[in-house]
């Protein structure tokens, strides 16, 4: 029951640089897609052939932000049964929790930095994600 | 420059021809309200509003309308005096002309003299409108139509410019109190329909209301000045007629005395005839001559005759005229009633002898019936009116009084006529010389029963014996009537006025009321719009300053939201990193270590100059900037300098093109954040796959705008981002370098401060910036 593939969506290089080493403490052997800001992110997707289990979403990134990367994303994998979306930010507004957590794909919401206990809890959670 | 007047319609092709066939119409409409403001007798109205009415069609719709108005004044025409006959179309088409030309040269010289449209509430383009419009442009159809009625009217040089003024003001007064109505209503005011009709309500209803009422009053007024000289008149004409009667009366009590005086004397004579009627025909108005007709039996013809002679009349014979008129000795006959004497018998002469009982001639049965008349009842009996022997070129008529005498059986026997003849025109000689004083025409008819009435006067062609052809139609015409009985005749006398009723003050006041009621409407049209004009920019100004300060406070709680996250979010990055350095300096893993420590570094680094950002954007707001001068040479130089340790700097290719020579005066600061701005993006934002990375600087001047354009061959921007590249905190290029995303912003937000604005344009390999600014330049060499 753990995580083997995810995709990390942030520009900021410090932030990968935690989560990469956060989700190895994890599962070591767990394979990390990184995209620097949502456009970024859905070229990778549409090129891939399979989806990683989670994505983890910062918001506030240049280009295309977390909430445009999800209009985007609902609309072009809305349907299928692909990744779940986890929010990554420093925000802690109420209006972003809302404005991400009406999207189905988004199952979370974590405010950053990420702990290994917050990605355990997540699996448990949803169990359908994890293998 | 064309005043923004949008019709209410639009210009379709269709349209053209509603709005031709409105104008024709509300033309035709609103002249109906110009004959209900005419001065009587009606041929003066002292106001045209279809003038108005025209003018403010087209003005609004444009000149190619302008057809509508000479259809419009065509219609008016035909409806009020029927379909022009071919002598009258050329007046009818010439008014029309003047019409159109007066609307069509109004509306291009309000279209050449004024700015703004007529609903913005400014006096001086209503003053424009009405000074172009009416008072200029109407001594174009002034002029056309006086000059059109005057080729069928012949005016006196006066008359011309009477009729030439009142036109004018006329048309004036029209387009001061129905134009800038018109134009209004013609007028799209706002795009928001409802504003626009409370807009056009505020000022219209009550100008319309205040031209119903001076319409009324005016209406009012004139009745009532009317009726009061109308009162007046009838008084004058009374006493003319009171004056008539008398003479009259005089005239037979004159009659009336000779008889009672041919009747007492004893043996009469022609001098005692003569010494009697001498002071009585002197003082009398009207009275021809007095003659003694005695009644002569056939016996006593020659003895009569005789007599006659040896009172000195040697070629004394009774007369009668023969079939063909001519007078001749009167043929035998058993009675005769010659004029025996008559008195002034110089002017009379030619009747001397005249047996006014004689069988022939033309007007015997005239005269034998009135003679038998009065003769019957005993008193004077008038004839009608006849052509008199002794004055063949003028009527006049006759009064015949029976003569009575008593004879010793106390029998009165008829003995013979006293006969006195009038000649109408020196019967009304003192009447018609006060006609003038009273403005009237006055003519005397005959009552027949039954048979249309002689005239026996018309002061129309004064003494000649050929009356008027024209008839005597009365309808419509002020006049008034007066009965008289002449001698058994029954005589009306009628006063026609020849002028117009309301004259003088009178109607000088009536004009003055117009002209009064017109500057009024136009004051209230000019304050009702200049009330809501002002309403109207207040509200626009509200909704303005609303709508920017909700765009503000957007932007502020933007600002807030994103300071807060792009501030907190380093922070938290850096404690994370640094806590997993002292994990792993603990675990004695000194490169994990190393790598936290600078990942912590550069995101505090990030956060330093997101601050520098932050504060630099406060300050522009706050700050107000003096102007001083600044060589833009060598500021470029300095903004060069500085960024010189800037990453990637060194790679670049720096190309000035400074072609300003002269210092000018900005706001330094201003200036110097957007070049180093600019200069820093292209470092930053350089394409790391070309070979010969460069930036260019171009500064130039034209006329006092300062041109500085900047322009590289880096990564540029992606054309679905260019709308928001201004904004707050917006970055286009994750991975390529930590910015803030505030830069773009702090130069537009600058460029506006310096008065002029930055835009970009997309090259084929890279970026150009312009940024366009008003300076003001120094003379050269001011060292300030």
């Amino acid at each position: 029951m753990t995580l083997v593939t995810v995709m990390v969506v942030d520009d900021s290089e410090a932030d990968h640089f935690i989560c990469n080493h956060t989700l190895k403490k994890y599962n070591p052997d767990i394979k990390i897609i990184v995209a620097y800001d949502g456009q970024e992110a859905l070229d990778i997707l549409s090129e891939a052939d399979d989806h990683p289990q989670v994505i983890f979403l910062d918001i506030n990134m240049p280009r295309m932000n977390g909430h445009e990367f999800l209009e985007k994303y609902t609309e072009t994998y809305g349907d299928q049964n692909g990744s779940v979306v986890v929010m990554l930010t420093s925000s802690d507004q109420q209006n972003d929790k809302d404005k991400s957590m009406a999207h189905d794909a988004v199952v979370d919401y974590f405010t950053k930095p990420l702990s290994v206990a917050a990605v355990e809890t997540l699996c448990k959670e949803n169990k359908n994600i994890c293998e | 420059m064309s005043p923004t007047t949008a019709p209410i319609f639009s210009h379709s092709r269709h349209s053209w021809v509603i709005t031709i066939v409105a104008l024709c119409l509300a033309y035709t409409a609103f002249s109906w309200l110009g004959y209900f403001l005419v001065i009587p007798p009606g041929i003066v109205s002292v106001m045209w509003p279809s003038a108005g009415i025209a003018l403010g069609f087209v003005y609004v719709f444009g000149t190619r309308i302008a057809i509508g108005v000479f259809l419009g004044s065509f219609l008016t025409h035909a409806l009020r005096y029927g379909v022009p006959d071919s002598e009258s179309l050329w007046t009818v088409i010439s008014i029309a002309a003047g019409a159109t030309l007066h609307a069509t040269f109004g509306a291009i010289l309000i279209r050449k003299f004024s700015n703004n449209p007529l609903h913005s509430g400014n006096l001086r383009e209503i003053l424009i409108f009405v000074f172009w419009g009416g008072i200029v442009a109407c001594l174009i159809s002034a002029m056309i139509g006086t000059f059109s009625i005057d080729r069928i009217a012949n005016f006196s040089p006066s008359d011309f410019w009477l009729q030439f003024g009142t036109w004018w003001l006329g048309d004036t007064l029209g387009v001061v109190m129905f134009a800038p109505l018109a134009v209004l209503f013609l007028t799209k005011t706002h795009d928001n329909s409802l504003a626009s009709i409370n807009f056009k309500a505020l000022v219209i209803i009550p100008v319309v209301i205040c031209i119903v009422v001076f319409s009324l009053l005016f209406d009012a007024a004139k009745k009532e000045l009317e009726s009061h000289t109308y009162d007046e008149y009838q008084r004058e004409t009374a006493n003319l007629a009171n004056e008539f009667s008398q003479t009259i009366a005089v005239n037979i009590t004159t009659v009336k005395a000779t008889t009672a005086f041919l009747a007492a004397a004893s043996d009469m004579t022609a001098d005692s005839f003569k010494i009697f009627t001498t002071p009585l025909l002197k003082n009398s108005n009207g009275l021809y001559g007095l003659s003694w007709l005695p009644k002569i039996e056939k016996g006593d013809r020659n003895v009569f005759t005789q007599a006659i002679r040896d009172e000195g009349y040697p070629d004394f014979d009774i007369q009668a005229r023969n079939d063909k008129g001519q007078l001749q000795s009167a043929k035998q006959r058993e009675v005769y009633y010659p004029l025996a004497y008559t008195e002034p018998y110089a002017r009379n002469k030619s009747a001397h002898g005249f047996d006014v009982y004689g069988q022939d001639g033309i007007s015997r049965d005239v005269r034998r019936g009135i003679l038998d008349l009065a003769k019957a009842m005993n008193k004077p009996r008038a004839t009608s009116r006849f052509s008199i022997v002794q004055k063949q070129d003028e009527y006049g008529f006759i009064i015949y009084s029976p003569v009575y005498k008593t004879t010793d059986t106390n029998t009165p026997e008829h003995v013979g006529y006293i006969n006195g003849i009038f000649v109408y025109p020196d019967l009304v000689g003192s009447l018609t010389e006060k006609l003038a004083s009273v403005g009237t025409n006055f003519y005397l008819i005959e009552e027949r029963g039954n048979q249309d009435p002689l005239v026996l006067y018309d002061s129309r062609t004064s003494d000649k014996k050929e009356g008027p052809d024209d008839s005597y139609d009365l309808e419509g015409v002020k006049h008034t009537s007066h009965d008289l009985n002449v001698a058994g005749q029954t005589w009306k006398m009628i006063f026609t006025k020849n002028c117009q009723l309301i004259t003088g003050d009178y109607l000088r006041s009536l004009w003055y009321f117009a002209i009064g009621g017109s500057v009024f409407t136009l004051l209230l049209f000019i304050i009702l719009t200049m009330i809501s004009a002002r309403n109207d920019s207040v509200e626009k100004l509200v909704a303005l300053r609303t709508e920017e300060l909700n765009r503000a406070n957007e932007e502020l709680e933007e600002f807030a939201y994103r300071t807060s996250h792009d501030l907190r979010s380093p922070i938290v990055s850096s404690v994370q990193l640094l806590n997993l350095a002292d994990d792993a300096i603990k675990d004695n893993e000194t490169d994990f270590a190393t790598k936290s420590i600078a990942h912590a570094r550069q995101s505090l680094s990030k956060l330093e100059s997101l601050i520098s950002d932050i504060l630099t954007l406060t300050e522009i707001g706050s700050q107000n900037e003096t102007e001083a001068v600044l060589d833009i040479a060598q500021a470029v130089d300095e903004a060069l300098a500085k960024l010189d340790h800037a990453d990637g700097f060194a790679r670049l290719t720096v190309i000035k093109e400074i072609s300003l020579e002269e210092r000018v005066i900005i706001k330094p600061s201003r200036f110097k954040l957007i070049l180093e701005n600019l200069i820093s993006n292209a470092a930053k934002y350089q394409d790391p796959k070309k070979d010969e990375p460069y930036l260019k600087i171009n500064c130039f001047r034209v006329g006092e705008k300062l041109h500085l354009h900047v322009s590289d061959n880096g990564l540029g921007i992606d054309p679905q981002y260019r709308k928001q590249m201004f904004e707050m905190f917006k970055r286009f290029h994750p991975k390529v370098a930590i910015g803030s995303g505030l830069g773009l912003y702090l130069m537009r937000k600058s460029a506006h401060i310096l008065g002029g604005d930055i835009e970009y344009v997309p090259l084929e390999n890279g970026s150009l910036f312009k940024l366009i600014v008003p300076v003001r330049i120094t003379d050269k060499g001011d060292a300030s």
